[in-house]
């Protein structure tokens, strides 16, 4: 085990390059929803793109992400069994003055 | 109920269920890259160069369909896709420790940025499967 190995920290610039572009002329989509994306973010990327290059745009990843393959709902099939037996273990040890 | 009846509970829901679920089940490398194709398609359609989804203990289910790593909850964090190539988790450094595993499991790279690290706590950075 490496002992005192620091982070290696990038810039946003640096990522960017790895990834074969700059920050000039890009076109942005923020596809996340805007209630939960922290205005520090927001303001970090239209200082990076400008803001006119920012575009907030969640619908874009909201309409594919909602079409499920069928290992998905396999997935949520076996989650699902999983709350099923939290939520029976909650009801079964929950009696009158438990918070 | 005391503590001890409690558990005999849980362990007999445990045993009820624990054999019914099925553990093998798993997206593999191969649905994510089809699921970085088809939003590529998508941003393709509308003219965008990189598409930006923000994580946190709020809203995680964007990065973790997108590239397969759950909250750390501990820093929030970012995931970055450009229209060709693969996804780039952007993470402060404890947060980018914790995701290291996901991340091997989706495909995804990983970036440090200080952006996303919590005021001026600088962790210290050795692979986390490596222990």
């Amino acid at each position: 085990m490496k002992s005192t190995v620091g982070a290696r920290f990038l810039s946003f610039e640096q990522v960017l390059k790895n990834i074969g572009l700059t920050s000039s002329g890009v076109k942005v989509a923020v596809a996340s929803a805007l209630e939960f994306l922290p205005c520090s973010q927001l303001f970090m990327l239209q200082s990076i793109f400008g803001k006119d290059n920012v575009i907030v745009d969640p619908e874009i990843l909201r309409l594919i992400k909602y079409e499920k393959s069928d290992l998905e709902l396999a997935i949520i099939q076996e989650a699902n069994k999983i709350a099923e037996a939290a939520l029976r273990g909650m009801l079964a040890v929950t009696v009158p003055g438990v918070t | 109920m005391k503590s001890t009846m409690m558990i005999e509970v849980a362990n007999q829901i445990i045993e009820e269920y624990a054999p019914t679920i099925n553990k093998s089940l798993e997206v593999p490398r191969e649905e994510y890259r089809l699921r970085w194709r088809r939003v590529q398609n998508a941003m393709a359609d509308k003219g965008y160069d990189l598409i930006y989804i923000c994580g946190s203990e709020l809203d995680r289910s964007d990065a973790a369909w997108l590239a397969g790593i759950f909250d750390p909850m501990i820093e929030r964090y970012a995931v970055i896709l450009p229209l060709d190539g693969k996804p780039v988790v952007l993470a402060g450094s404890e947060g980018g420790h914790i995701l290291e595993e996901a991340a091997e499991k989706s495909g995804v790279d990983i970036a440090l940025l200080r952006e996303f690290q919590i005021s001026d706590e600088e962790y210290r950075w050795g692979p986390l499967l490596k222990f």
